[in-house]
């Protein structure tokens, strides 16, 4: 059946695959061989290092050394968790039902869900809503206002209609109603699409950095983002006129610097091989049908 | 959940079209039909409800002289002012253009790209190597564009930059990529693209996985080819997930994508590269005027509604169904 | 369904009646309804009593990005917070964040929210809107000489004055800030002695240096891979520590010359000075990245050996006690290198301006109305921290611990600091928002043993560089309608045209010519003018050109 042509078809494709990952790999090696080189070696080679001419844990010891990054990564991974389960059920509760041409209302509840894609009020409203519930200066202000992310939801709602209807409506037969039909049938059918809304959730929040300003105030509950925004943000262009910038000199050094920055990615980057296996499964639904 | 009464659902318009006579009693029926279905989205709907409905008061920003004090509903109303003064800007022209050039840029040869990498990774049979390759294509994602930025400036700085040294060395002359009005544009996308097109390609990863494999197996049992395949399977499979995001990347029409223009902007290519965006921050700084931006977000806001309304007109007529 | 319905309902009229109370208020211009829950206390109450009542207040302040990740120790171990709250019997909460943008929205949705701090702190845009919008309170019983007079140490009743804005009330205080600046030319002695050259006195002998360490090979390394002098423009700007602008007579942004007001960077002289900058750029003399290198990338590189000058306003930048100063940073790789400040402009009457107050201290007019003693009561606090002990307290810590007191001059100890508080996340910081590093205001002599003969001799040189003060302490606000922010864009963009593209300074006449008229420069810069002419009231400034 492998024709020569085939084969070169795959010859051409590894080799173009396996140079363009090479080129995204060079940046998080770079990162990560900063981080583990000693800081006079990385300031005599101004920044690219290939190979580190010796090896030191020195830049870690200083990050958990104090406890701000450890409580930090601490409040992170609890938003990315407890608020991804409740991203996905509250998008799935609400997808499923818009998924279904007979649910009343659905192209107007669809309009207007679509309508704040384009158009929000900004920051001071949402403020006050946040307030005004209670959420303010809690972890919940990380997590509640962004309950539903548009994009995802239309994601899923997507995916939900393009299920073979006879699945369900067998289901529907056997006795099962709306939420049975979802929980029993369609959500087990879903696995990839839950896997990857799941996975653009955890990424939000794991990214989060504006609410944790906006909303708290409390030092404790700063996520990992607000402690390494601290650390790498360049000063900005209004203050070129700041000539006083005592504060210069006394920024942490690049090598704590990019010891962050692979300690707030490495686990996010981790995670994904392991949600992989549930991209290969298409055979599911043909096994089911069959 | 006595559901007996249902058996099997019926197409929405089968039911209005016979219920025309006794209209208000059928919907009840319906509605109430579809309660559990209603009480589902209960949680959703009060989350669009409370963050984004009840904030959208703020919108009326655009039309004031907004005061802290005196809040949204005390702030004197100046009509179109704020919208007079921000289309009057010297600079409005040229960022209103910039900005639609650089977001179709991106629509163009960020979105394809994201499905071109998802067909390779498709097509490759070996299943370490395409964990591999995903997992390390999906990492600079996570690289701020701040970092991102920083190895772009090594590589392509006018003096010091690694790149720019070895062209020099060769005698192929200076290089000036990110000084050079040229080379902004191109810049930014191809480092749009680098960073991001991992990532992207997920989504259709995710639509991939969920074709039914049958199909390709009795495509191979019909003599179609690697090709042949690809065009009447893979690609009528992840048609939706395409439109859909072109359809809500047309909403953002008139966003260029701030974060990285911002970062890697510089005043030798102001002219193609400032945006609404920056234009926006540059405002800010020196002054605090919430109902300028305000203004701008709303013009941006409009904007994008009718590209969203007409990319889903569009594809409902060429394809047959859009988001909504 | 029915109920999820009323609670929306009810959520709905919170937020409603929340933004409605607001604008009630602000209408009738009564004091304003209770925003905040807990304020119930009953104004009428005189709350001057020998024991004062414990009360519960909150600052909100910007800190520098040294302090940006410090949280503040246990309660236990934070003396700082223990000495107010026990001299002053208050629940003392800081919410401090870096300066910035990040900054800048958080204080806007809390001010518009009606969650007023007690004091806040804010930068010159900020409290312009705030006070034009009337949100702020007037200072005048409690800013004054008889209820804070450790403050006026470090601010002039005069300068607090012209500081307000025309025709508002004074609602604007002066965060107390540095007035002596440190700025100054950076050279590599070591290579200086190699070549056999002096430190410049002039701004030709300036460039011959430049010239000589970009060519003469100054570390001997056998490469041409070193240039004479680079700043950071930050891909915006042309910075104004090129020697050229003050070879020129521009001293910083603004100055007053023949009784007029000049903007020193739309000036028509910045054609000389831009022709200057070509030349050297031209002959290759000075680092090609400066332009798009990003604060402070310029300091890496000099860092790294391969820059022989640059200029910084950082007094602590060339010594070797400092940790992470340049001095040490470069010494590091290279043992001998020895960086030494210069003037090479010793007959001009200032190198650079005195620093000017840009930062404001405000109070919320709806705090001051409803609680006037926790006003009062954070003015107290901040008196004190004005003053010796709290000075001292915050600067160096605790006294026979972290330094030793004998009449007025303080010796440290660095090595009890250090573990105390610099290895401590640096929390100290936090606390010293109101008064800048100067102790020779209150009198105080510091003494570090950490700071050798050499270190000590720098910081002389440093401190008698001629400065001069610029304009009358007041903060200029473009005219109503007009924006700056499009002005300096394009007067940037103009200058960098002129450097890379042009190469000639010649159309710079017509430049400016553009941004005075189409960018409004000539109505901001008059405006300017006039605002000065009311702080200078008796001979005013003749009208801007």
């Amino acid at each position: 059946m492998v024709t020569k042509s085939d084969r070169l078809v795959n010859g051409v494709l590894y080799a173009v695959l396996a140079l363009f990952a090479l080129s995204t790999l060079f940046p998080l090696y770079f990162v990560f061989v900063m981080s583990v080189t000693p800081y006079t070696e990385v300031l005599r080679n101004g920044g690219f290092i290939l190979w580190p001419s010796s090896f030191t844990l020195q830049a870690y010891k200083e990050i958990f050394g104090s406890s701000r990054i450890p409580d930090a990564l601490q409040i992170t991974v609890f938003i990315t968790v407890v608020g991804t389960f409740l991203n996905l059920l509250v998008t799935a509760l609400l997808a499923y039902p818009l998924s279904k041409k007979s649910t009343p209302w659905r192209n107007g509840i669809l309009l207007a869900i679509i309508f704040t894609l384009l158009f929000n009020g900004g920051l001071i409203p949402t403020y006050l809503v946040v307030r005004e519930l209670g959420l303010y200066n809690t972890v919940w202000a990380m997590i509640v206002p962004g309950m539903v992310s548009t994009f995802n939801f239309l994601i899923m709602k997507t995916y939900f209609e393009s299920l073979p209807q006879e699945v369900e409506e067998a289901a529907r037969v056997d006795g099962c109603g709306d939420i049975a039909t979802l929980v029993r049938i369609v959500l087990p059918l879903s696995a990839p699409i839950l896997a990857t809304v799941g996975l653009f959730y955890g990424i939000g929040h794991w990214n989060e950095y504006f609410k944790g300003i906006m909303y708290v105030t409390d030092r404790s509950l700063a996520p990992i983002q607000i402690v390494l925004r601290n650390m790498i943000q360049t000063p900005s262009i209004s203050q070129e006129l700041a000539v006083n910038s005592t504060d210069l000199a006394q920024l942490p050094p690049e090598t704590v610097k990019m010891a962050t920055v692979a300690v707030a990615i490495l686990p996010i980057i981790i995670v994904y091989p392991f949600l992989q296996k549930y991209f290969i499964k298409g055979v599911m639904i043909g096994a089911i049908k069959g | 959940m006595n559901e007996a009464i249902t058996p099997i659902k019926q197409p929405a318009n089968a039911v209005e079209t016979s219920a025309t006579a006794t209209g208000f009693r059928k919907s009840l029926r319906r509605l109430y039909r579809s309660k559990w279905m209603m009480i589902m989205m209960i949680p959703g709907l009060l989350y669009y409800l409370l963050f984004h409905y009840v904030p959208m008061v703020g919108i009326l920003i655009a039309f004031q002289d907004y005061n802290l004090l005196k809040g949204i509903w005390g702030s004197p109303w100046v009509g179109w002012d704020n919208f007079r003064t921000v289309f009057n800007s010297p600079d409005f022209p040229l960022i209103l253009r910039n900005t639609l050039i650089i977001s179709v840029y991106r629509i163009v040869f960020n979105m394809l790209p994201d499905v071109i990498l998802a067909l390779m990774l498709n097509e490759i049979r070996s299943r370490w190597f395409k964990r591999v390759v995903q997992t390390i294509t999906y990492g600079p994602h996570f690289l701020s564009w701040i970092i991102v930025y920083g190895i772009v400036f090594s590589l392509f700085a006018p003096g010091s930059g690694l790149f720019t040294t070895f062209v020099r060395d060769m005698g192929w002359g200076d290089l000036n990529l990110l000084t050079d009005a040229n080379y902004f544009r191109p810049l930014l996308i191809a480092s749009d693209l680098w960073k991001n097109v991992g990532f992207g390609a997920i989504i259709y990863l995710a639509a991939l996985a969920s074709i039914n494999q049958e199909l390709y197996e009795a495509a191979v049992v019909d003599g179609a080819g690697r090709w042949r395949q690809m065009w009447h399977i893979t690609l009528p499979g992840i048609r939706s997930v395409f439109v859909l995001l072109l359809i809500l990347r047309m909403g953002s029409i008139l966003d260029a994508g701030f974060d990285q223009v911002y970062i890697f902007l510089n005043a030798r290519v102001y002219d193609v590269g400032d945006i609404i965006d920056t234009w926006v921050f540059r405002q800010g700084l020196e002054q605090l005027n919430f109902s300028i931006a305000a203004a701008t977000g709303v013009f941006k806001s409009v904007i994008g509604l009718v590209f969203i309304l007409g990319a889903n007109k569009l594809a409902k007529k060429v394809g047959g169904s859009g988001i909504w | 369904m029915k109920k999820s319905l009323l609670t929306v309902l009810a959520a709905l009229s919170v937020v409603t009646a929340a933004c409605s109370n607001n604008g009630n208020t602000a209408e009738t211009n009564e004091p304003p309804a209770n925003a905040e829950p807990a304020a119930s206390s009953d104004p009428v109450k005189e709350p001057e009593t020998d024991e004062k009542p414990k009360l519960s207040l909150r600052f909100m302040t910007p800190v520098g990005s040294a302090s940006a990740n410090a949280t503040l120790p246990a309660a236990d171990k934070d003396f700082v917070k223990q000495a107010i709250e026990e001299k002053f019997n208050v629940d003392l909460k800081l919410d401090y964040m870096v300066g910035g943008e990040d900054y800048k929205n958080k204080m806007n949705v809390q001010l518009a929210g009606g969650d007023i701090p007690d004091i806040f702190i804010g930068d010159g845009a900020a409290s312009q809107k705030y006070a034009t919008d009337g949100l702020l309170a007037d200072l005048t019983p409690y800013l004054n000489e008889q209820t804070t007079p450790n403050y006026f140490k470090w601010v002039r009743q005069q300068e607090l004055d012209s500081y307000q804005l025309k025709g508002m009330n004074f609602n604007r205080g002066i965060l107390p800030f540095m007035r002596n600046q440190y700025p100054a030319w950076y050279v590599r002695q070591d290579w200086l002695d190699k070549l056999n050259l002096k430190a410049p006195t002039s701004y030709d002998e300036m460039i011959e240096v430049m010239r000589q360490f970009t060519n003469n090979d100054p570390d001997g390394n056998g490469k041409k891979d070193t240039y004479g002098f680079s700043t950071s423009g930050n891909g915006a700007s042309v910075p104004l520590e090129f020697p050229q602008w003050l070879a020129n007579g521009f001293v910083a942004d603004f100055q007053i010359v023949d009784n007029k007001f000049v903007d020193n960077r739309t000036d028509l002289g910045v054609q000389k000075v831009i022709q200057d900058i070509i030349d050297i750029n031209n002959e290759g003399i000075i680092d090609p990245d400066w332009f798009l290198s990003k604060t402070p990338g310029h300091l890496d590189k000099a860092a790294q050996g391969k820059i022989g000058i640059f200029f910084s306003g950082d007094q602590n930048v060339a010594l070797e006690g400092a940790p992470n100063s340049m001095q040490a940073r470069t010494k590091a790789l290279i043992p001998e290198a020895n960086w030494q400040p210069f003037n090479p402009f010793p007959d001009k009457p200032a190198i650079w301006k005195y620093g000017v107050p840009e930062t404001s201290i405000m109070v919320g007019a709806a705090v001051a109305e409803k609680k006037p003693e926790n006003i009062q009561r954070s003015f107290e606090i901040l008196n004190w921290l004005a003053g010796e002990e709290g000075y001292l307290l915050t600067h160096y810590g605790q006294e026979g611990k972290h330094y030793t007191k004998e009449g007025n001059t303080i010796t440290l100890i660095p090595e009890a600091y250090d573990a105390d508080i610099a290895n401590a996340g640096n929390w100290l910081g936090i606390y010293r928002f109101f008064t800048p590093e100067e102790p020779s205001v209150l009198g105080l002599d510091v003494i570090d043993p950490r700071v050798s003969p050499r270190d000590q001799a720098i910081l002389k040189t440093v401190a008698s560089f001629p400065k001069h003060d610029a304009l009358p302490p007041i903060t200029l606000a473009p005219p109503e309608g007009m924006n700056i922010g499009d002005l300096r864009k394009e007067m940037n963009k103009l200058h960098i045209k002129m450097i890379f593209e042009d190469k000639s300074a010649d159309k710079w006449p017509q430049y400016r010519e553009e941004l005075m008229t189409k960018f409004k420069g000539r109505e901001i810069f008059q405006g300017y003018t006039d605002q000065i002419n009311s702080a200078l009231k008796d001979n005013p400034l003749d009208a801007f050109q």
